[in-house]
């Protein structure tokens, strides 16, 4: 099990989270993984300075998170922990 | 006593073929007292409505300023223009004067008379002739408590449909029981006001013989609610400002996501974000156990203010999930709104590249207390 926390606050909004969560709630569905990731929204997580939404995967913190680099970052944070090869786990 | 409140509404229709209603109606809501007036101008159309203007206004503004009914009425016969068919300065006119403790004064000058129903049944008033400056006004006191309801009618109701649906029109008795058989706790004023006015229209098949005017007071508790908008500039005050928000007698909203978070950290728990409620142009609510609404800062009070100066109604948010209609519900529906602004700044709001939204942050709240003042709402706006 994976908790994925996407900021909702104002910046993180404005860069992007509303995008990120759609596109994290379609990987969820297609990967079939509704089972073992939990996705939730963050009331700001304090990093709003810096580049890029913030997303949290489990403790870790991730900065510079966008709509467009948002699906890699999947594949390597996230079903890396799942302890998938995300190449193939379309099917 | 707790102090009552005032739900006040009106709803008219002009003559059939008038553009303007010829009868009026003023509203003033001081600290103790509510005063309403309406008024039934000579004839119809632009010259009555004049008529009435006048006169509602002159009544309110006056006893606003504690003048005594023989001064309003010498002021009215020496203001009002004389009628070139029937040589008179002369508007009918109902005034209702509600203290905040329920004391209630009424004076009644040629309108239909008032209803005044208690648990759904109309009461009696104990009305006394005056005679003041050659008009026979009929004044009342009486005390009225949560949960009665003040009606007022212009002859144009009474008189609904008749020669035609009805032979002698809709009448007082017979409007007495419709209000008997409508008012119920959860009603709200402007409701009542329009179900009597369109039972009005169609007993005049819609084509109004005479211009037709309810004016609706309901008596309740008023309804108080707390939007604490931004962290303090000392963050020393966070949790004095937390036990203010939590200890206040009513409801709660809290806006901005380091707000919230604030107070999930000053009182231990957790902030459930509600996903669904995710719109693209507004971020997502979250929920906490004692606070009726988390919603994001500076997105919402955006599109709360952008909303409000279009002129957005109840019944259009208040099924609605998502932030900023939530919130617009809950301030379209107090009565008396406190906001606490916060002067602590967002390093993120700096950024030249965001979008404009967040450089209007410092008049957005008083931006909205005034779109809301326009309304009627009692507002405070407190910084820290």
């Amino acid at each position: 099990m994976v908790t994925i926390s996407v900021c909702v606050g104002s910046s993180c909004h404005l860069k992007g989270a509303y995008e990120i969560i759609e596109i994290c709630e379609e990987l969820i569905e297609k990967l079939k993984l509704k089972d073992q990731i939990e996705l939730k929204g963050n009331f700001c997580l304090g990093r709003c300075t810096e580049e890029g939404v913030t997303v949290m995967v489990d403790d870790e913190i991730l900065s510079g998170v966008s709509p467009q680099n948002f699906r890699e970052i999947f594949q390597e944070k996230i079903l890396k922990k799942l302890g998938e090869d995300g190449t193939d786990g379309s099917n | 006593m707790k102090d009552l409140f005032v739900e006040f509404a009106y709803a008219q229709l002009p003559k059939w073929g008038e553009e303007l209603c010829g009868d009026s109606v003023s509203y003033d809501k001081g600290n103790n007292s509510t005063i309403l007036a309406w008024s039934d101008g000579l004839g119809s159309g632009v010259k009555a409505n004049i008529l009435s203007t006048l006169t509602s206004k002159i009544i309110v503004s006056m006893l606003k300023r504690e003048s005594t009914l023989e001064e309003v009425i010498a002021t009215l016969a020496e203001t009002l223009p004389v009628c070139k068919v029937r040589k008179i300065a002369y508007s009918t006119f109902s005034v209702v004067q509600v203290l905040s403790s329920g004391e209630t004064y009424v004076a009644e000058f040629d309108n239909p008379p008032l209803f005044w129903l208690r648990n759904g049944r109309l009461m009696h008033l104990d009305r006394k002739e005056r005679e003041i400056g050659e008009r026979v006004v009929l004044e009342s006191i009486m005390r009225v408590q949560k949960n009665d309801w003040i009606v007022g009618v212009t002859d144009g109701v009474v008189h609904a449909g008749i020669g035609g649906l009805w032979n002698l029109g809709w009448r007082w008795e017979k409007i007495a029981s419709f209000l008997e058989n409508t008012v119920n706790d959860q009603l709200d004023a402007l409701t009542l006001a329009n179900k009597v006015i369109a039972t009005t229209k169609r007993l005049y098949q819609d084509r109004l013989g005479d211009d037709a005017t309810c004016v609706v007071a309901k008596i309740r508790l008023p309804r108080y609610l707390i939007v604490w908008a931004g962290p303090p500039e000392d963050p020393a005050l966070d949790e004095y400002i937390v036990k203010r928000v939590m200890e206040f007698p009513g409801k709660k909203a809290v806006c901005g996501g380091t707000t919230g978070n604030i107070l999930a950290r000053v009182l231990d728990k957790e902030i459930e974000v509600d996903l669904t409620s995710l719109q693209k142009d507004i971020p997502p609510v979250g929920m906490m156990e004692g606070v009726d609404l988390l919603t994001e800062g500076i997105l919402t009070l955006a599109t709360v203010l952008r909303r409000l100066r279009k002129g957005v109604e109840l019944e259009e948010v208040i099924y609605q999930r998502d932030g900023a209609s939530r919130l617009l519900s809950l301030l379209l529906e107090a009565d008396e709104i406190t906001f606490i602004g916060g002067r602590a700044i967002n390093p993120a709001h700096q950024n030249p590249k965001l979008s404009g939204e967040l450089s209007l942050k410092a008049r957005l709240l008083e931006d909205i207390v005034s779109e809301l003042q326009k309304r009627g709402k009692i507002v405070n706006l407190e910084y820290y």
